[in-house]
């Protein structure tokens, strides 16, 4: 059991709760307009994590990729939009409404463990079949992943060298065999899978899983925390209030 | 004779056409330990798959505790039957430790403390508690197929099969093994295990079947691990004590030692004769 003294209030958080008041955070983020708002939300949000006792600088860290990706993307898309001459800003627009989304996703996720994220789903009544799938995935996506660095082993080991490019032909060969027989390795794997399923009794339907428990106060606070920057800077944003007018 | 398992002229192929069973007939006995021992190919897993009614007989009968296989009981032969399959990967598939073992409980309906209670005397019984709540993926190979094991104790089962337990595990690792097996046949369940380990079928079976290319070629006690055509047959080799025995001549054992300790207590009576 987790105990908030330890974790925090963040990540002590309910997962169901964590799950929907992130949702509503990026549909929040991505509907506001002007950058100012932006960045004062991510500043809230970045303040309301620390409050939290969530451990921000590990977070940080894991956050470098994403917010590369999502860099070089907005700069493209501003950049079809230099004629216009608001490229700039769009793009600067777009980057902030992606980082924001990026940042509470991860904080979301990474607070929890896998279970937690499934549990938490099924909890919110997303349907069965989905959550097997997604629980299924992420079982078995590093099992995968073993069996198909084990095969590009295997060649290596027998002398084989990627191309130095795409059009070199036997690249393309071997590279289509590797997909081939992953293919084929995960219809056999899944038929043994659903097999074991069968032994221990099951007859289809949903998985069984364990009820999870009841949100509390603490729950609630941390999900209204999570979504009341974006809501309230939208709102401002409706109205038509801009707090840096005001500081002029 | 009281049987855990009756088949009778039992064919299968697969899919593809691959004819992995040629008309099987076997009995294996209740309360004993089972080897099956045959070469990769023989269809050995395609005859395990047969026993809890995953694989229904082409032709043929199987029958369990005296109960036919046929899709009416199926439910029920899978609570009877446990079967714990050669890659853990294949069978450890929930987000947690805790829940896998449950699976197989929650899939029957009983009751959440009976549920509760199962899954901790499963996970003692492999000694995993503590490990309730970790992800299956973080676990080693030996740890993911205790697991395994767990999540088909809990379920209670009478007959238990494993298929190639011992793949791929270390040594200390089979050793527990055995262990959990050993106590599972000491409180009455009857024990099938399929492998291609002579060694290990000569050490620690009762009954020994010897299967390849989809018949039953002989079964019996260990001893007929000894019978040169039958091991040749096979494609088998002597279980290195058989071998080692048969090389000894001079040894002049009518008897081939069932085990190293007692073929150690055999050898040393022998040397103690002579230098006195
Ligand atoms: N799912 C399958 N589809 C097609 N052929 C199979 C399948 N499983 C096993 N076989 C074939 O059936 C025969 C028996 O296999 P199997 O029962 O796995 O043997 P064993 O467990 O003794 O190694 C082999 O020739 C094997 O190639
Ligand atoms: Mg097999």
């Amino acid at each position: 059991m987790k105990s908030s003294e330890q974790h925090g209030i963040f990540q002590a958080a309910d997962g169901r709760v964590k799950l929907i008041s992130t949702c509503i955070f990026v549909a929040l983020v991505t509907m506001i307009y002007s950058w100012y708002n932006l960045v004062a939300v991510l500043f809230i949000f970045t303040i309301e994590l620390l409050a939290m006792n969530f451990p921000i600088y590990k977070h940080l860290k894991r956050l470098m990729i994403p917010v590369f990706l999502v860099g070089i993307m907005s700069a493209l898309m501003g950049l079809a939009e230099m004629s216009s001459g608001q490229g700039v800003e769009r793009g600067i627009i777009l980057f902030l409404r992606a980082l924001c989304a990026v940042f509470a996703i991860n904080a979301a996720v990474s607070s929890m463990t896998v279970p937690e994220v499934l549990h938490s789903m099924k909890g919110l009544r997303v349907p069965d079949m989905l959550v097997s799938l997604v629980g299924f995935t992420l079982r078995y996506a590093d099992v995968f992943s073993k069996e198909m660095s084990r095969m590009m082993t295997a060649r290596k080991s027998r002398g084989y060298s990627p191309g130095k490019n795409l059009w070199h032909f036997a690249t393309m060969k071997i590279i289509g065999q590797t997909i081939g027989a992953l293919f084929l390795r995960s219809y056999e794997r899944s038929e043994r899978i659903y097999f074991s399923m069968l032994s221990r009794g099951y007859t289809g339907g949903t998985m069984p899983l364990r009820e999870t428990s009841r949100i509390k106060a603490a729950d609630l606070f941390a999900g209204i925390s999570i979504v009341l920057a974006p809501a309230v800077f939208k709102m401002a944003e409706m109205r038509g209030i801009s707090w840096i007018a005001l500081l002029k | 004779m009281d049987c855990a398992v009756e088949i009778d002229d039992l064919f299968f192929h697969h899919k593809d056409g691959t004819r992995a069973l040629k008309g099987i007939n076997l009995r294996i006995r209740r309360g004993r330990r089972t080897v099956i021992l045959g070469p990769n190919g023989a269809g050995k897993s395609t005859l395990l798959l047969h026993l809890n009614g995953i694989y229904l007989p082409q032709k043929g009968t199987v029958k369990v505790l005296g109960m036919e296989v046929n899709p009416k009981n199926e439910k029920k032969l899978r609570e009877i039957v446990g079967l714990v399959f050669q890659d853990p990967d294949d069978q450890v598939f929930c987000p947690t430790v805790w829940e896998d073992v449950a699976f197989g409980p929650l899939n029957y309906d009983l009751p959440e403390e009976e549920v509760d209670k199962r899954v901790d005397e499963a996970l003692k019984a492999v000694r995993l508690e503590g490990l309730e709540q970790k992800a299956p993926f973080h676990l080693s190979y030996g740890q993911k197929k205790r697991v395994a094991i767990a999540g088909v104790l809990a379920l209670k089962p009478e007959i238990f099969i494993l298929d190639e337990p011992h793949a791929f595990l270390d040594p200390y690792s089979r050793a527990e093994l055995l262990k959990i097996l050993d106590a599972l046949n000491g409180q009455g369940s009857s024990i099938i295990v399929a492998t291609h380990d002579v060694d290990f079928a000569y050490e620690w079976a009762d009954d020994v079947v010897v299967m390849k290319d989809g018949i039953v070629l002989a079964s019996g006690d260990r001893n007929i691990l000894t019978d040169d055509k039958i091991i040749n047959e096979a494609e088998l080799e002597y279980p290195l004590l058989v071998k080692l025995f048969k090389k000894l001549s001079e040894a002049r054992c009518d008897k081939i030692p069932a085990s190293v300790d007692e073929a150690a207590e055999f050898l040393r009576r022998k040397m103690n004769g002579k230098c006195q």
